[in-house]
């Protein structure tokens, strides 16, 4: 599976100094679904986060379902694509599952390039509609530098 | 906090809190002289020499180096205000040592702009030049040149009257004199004073406290229309400003704005009358009391901006914390909100937006529609950035909504709750008319501000947006946790003029599908929003 969204990845116009990276990235994908440490002692804070008061139930329901293998691989490619398409991209996937009609995504990006904007997101759109998600401050070790790591939700289009 | 102390001492032992050079300090002479052979006075601002002081703090002694502006000169115009000379000559300053230093005078530093830097109250001046206005010498911490505003007395009341609910947040009620309403005015009320400046707040609750007493079985309040049936011109005590006797004359009454009247007996409806202060200083007091609703996020004295200012050096230079502000604004006029933030404050955050909806030369490209029909749907990012009319009522609360880096170019992505706001109209300043979101307790950017503005700018439309704000989300967090609010701050900096300039795209749109002639009910293809930012040029 990693090799054919690899394949797919360089026909959309990857070049191939930064392929190892992004198999590196890509070995994420498929793997069963965890969010990261941040997003969890974010979503912790009192009082609770707007945010993920509506992300929580949602995250739950993609927990709850099983995998629909033809499904999941196709949608897991297109989350792929959108995400690293771009050969600059400053976006690091973390986390990458789909399964029967719902898929969870994580990834992390320094706040500098926190503006940059991903092209392809309307192809995921036609397919998917975003039902949650969450943003989180991820510091190191309190200096006020970090990262930003967002999850997001996905369910499949009736 | 001993470790505060401790780091604070320990930082303005190596830096010392006056050394900026565009900031003033205690120890500023006052001269007058004539600078130009006129025969008028004119004034010398003369700087103390720079020294080493020991300054206090708490229970620590710690040697300060106190620096300040130069000198200068103001330059009377004759007319009441004063032209500065700044970074004088040797000559110059040569021609004002054997000036008089004018004891009147009053030279008062004190951070008036609430931006960090000191400034410099020049009060008293009309003591020694008939018609001076006071100044106010605003400090600025790129240059070593001062901003000069002349304390006209519109500026003067509306200070005080900030200071007076800084210092007492109940002063607006407890000032604000009692007035009849309309309808409700009773048949029979008799005179009691007249006062000539509606706004002297002072002379009025002096006047009805002295009603009150006098006339203890009536009610006492003001009114604009005289009461009926009393004559008008009689001989009466004059008072000056301060509520000083002057002496009797005879004067006609029906001339003055405002009377004090007592009514005894009857129905009678009293309300208290807030348009005797000043519009920026009601404003002013109520968005800092709405950012602190439920949660004391902003400073509101002095003392409470000094630590933050304080705290906010020692994290930045000690602590390696970024603070939250980019180089995504711009000068402009100010909004009546931003004077409530501390622009030293490490999450201080300042961003604008500007977006042109369409050219005036296009058919349904007014006011009327962009600013008043189209605008309303787009006040705040609603869900999905959906057009949502909202009451603007200063008290609905509506949920702001934000996405995920990456995909700020889509509205359906606009789903994270990013908390509540209430909306307000703008009701001073230039801004007068535009909207405003406040946001409340729980919103991951509280407390912050966001104004939106439309107007015609060139040859087109455009809607404006300034964005400001600290950042103390999860207020009850401590000190501990301010490199977090920084950096939620910094984000929010970034990721605010992409969502309101997608906001504006979407605003852009709905006027194109609705009002463009062939536009209806039409899905088209629009390009990216025309930001017009100079700071990113």
């Amino acid at each position: 599976m990693i090799a054919a969204l690899v394949a797919g990845l360089v026909l959309a116009g990857c070049d191939s100094t930064s392929g190892e990276s992004r198999r590196d990235q890509l070995a994420v994908t498929g793997k069963p679904f965890g969010v990261s440490d941040s997003v969890t002692a974010y979503c912790a804070t009192r009082p609770v986060v707007a945010m993920c008061e509506e992300f929580a139930p949602r995250l739950a329901e993609f927990l709850a379902e099983s995998r629909d293998a033809e499904w999941a691989d196709s949608m897991e490619r297109q989350i792929a694509q959108w995400m690293l398409a771009d050969r600059q991209s400053p976006f690091e996937m973390r986390a990458l599952e789909c399964r029967r009609t719902r898929c969870a995504f994580e990834y992390a990006v320094t706040t500098d390039a926190y503006g940059q904007t991903l092209d392809g997101y309307e192809e995921l759109d036609r397919h998917m509609e975003l039902t949650g998600g969450v943003t989180a401050p991820e510091l190191t070790s309190g200096t006020g530098h970090g990262k930003w790591v967002s999850v997001m939700i996905w369910r499949k289009r009736s | 906090m001993k470790l505060i102390k401790f780091a604070a001492a320990a930082f303005l032992l190596l830096v010392g809190i006056g050394a900026r050079a565009g900031e003033f300090s205690a120890g500023y002479t006052i001269k007058y002289g004539d600078f130009h052979g006129d025969g008028g006075r004119d004034l010398f601002i003369q700087a103390p020499a720079a020294k080493i002081v020991p300054i206090l703090l708490d229970d620590m002694i710690i040697p300060v180096k106190v620096c300040c502006t130069k000198d200068l000169f103001l330059v009377n115009d004759g007319a009441g205000s004063f032209t500065m000379v700044s970074d004088p000559s040797p000559a110059q300053r040569a021609l004002a040592a054997a000036w008089t230093i004018a004891e009147e005078m009053i030279a008062n530093p004190r951070d008036i702009d609430l931006d960090g830097i000191i400034d410099l109250e020049i009060v008293g001046i009309r003591t020694l030049i008939g018609n001076g206005n006071d100044v106010i010498l605003y400090g600025n911490a790129s240059t070593q040149t001062p901003t000069m505003v002349t304390l006209n007395p519109r500026i003067r009341r509306y200070w005080a009257q900030v200071s007076g609910w800084l210092a007492d947040n109940n002063f607006f009620h407890a000032n604000a004199p009692l007035v009849m309403t309309p309808g409700s005015t009773p048949a029979s009320p008799r005179w009691f004073a007249s006062v000539l400046n509606p706004s002297n707040t002072t002379l009025i609750n002096m006047f009805l406290s002295q009603c009150r007493s006098r006339f203890p079985g009536s009610q006492c309040g003001t009114t604009p229309v005289f009461p009926p049936g009393e004559p008008c011109v009689r001989n009466v005590a004059i008072y000056d400003s301060q509520g000083r006797y002057i002496g009797n004359t005879n004067t006609n009454l029906c001339d003055y704005p405002l009377h004090i009247v007592y009514y005894e007996g009857g129905n009678v409806t009293y309300q208290r009358d807030y348009s005797v202060f000043e519009p920026d200083a009601l404003e002013t007091a109520d968005i800092l009391d709405r950012l602190n609703d439920g949660c004391h996020a902003m400073p509101t004295n002095d003392q409470e901006r000094l630590e933050s200012i304080i705290e906010s050096q020692i994290i930045r230079n000690i602590g390696n914390v970024l603070a939250s502000d980019t180089a995504n604004s711009w000068p402009h006029e100010p909004f009546p909100e931003d004077a409530n933030y501390v622009q030293q404050d490490i999450t201080f955050h300042h961003y604008d937006v500007k977006t042109r909806i369409c050219k005036l030369s296009e058919a349904n490209c007014t006011l009327p529609i962009v600013k008043d029909t189209v605008h309303r749907y787009f006040t705040y990012p609603a869900y999905q950035l959906r057009p949502t009319m909202t009451p603007i009522d200063g008290v609905t609360v509506h949920t702001a909504y934000i996405t995920a880096p990456g995909a700020t170019s889509f509205p359906s992505a606009y789903i994270w709750a990013a908390g509540p706001i209430i909306q307000q109209w703008i009701q001073s300043s230039v801004w007068v008319g535009g909207t405003r979101n406040v946001t409340q307790n729980g919103h991951v950017v509280y407390p912050g501000t966001i104004s939106r503005h439309i107007s015609v700018k060139g040859d087109g439309i455009e809607v404006f947006t300034h964005g400001m704000g600290h950042n103390r989300a999860f207020c009850k967090l401590a000190v501990e946790n301010r490199a977090m609010q920084a950096f939620i701050g910094r984000g929010n900096d970034i990721n605010g003029p992409l969502a309101f300039g997608q906001l504006d795209h979407e605003m852009r749109k709905y006027w194109r599908q609705r009002y463009r002639p062939g536009g209806n009910n039409k899905i088209e293809p629009v390009g990216p929003p025309d930001e017009i930012n100079p700071a990113l040029e």
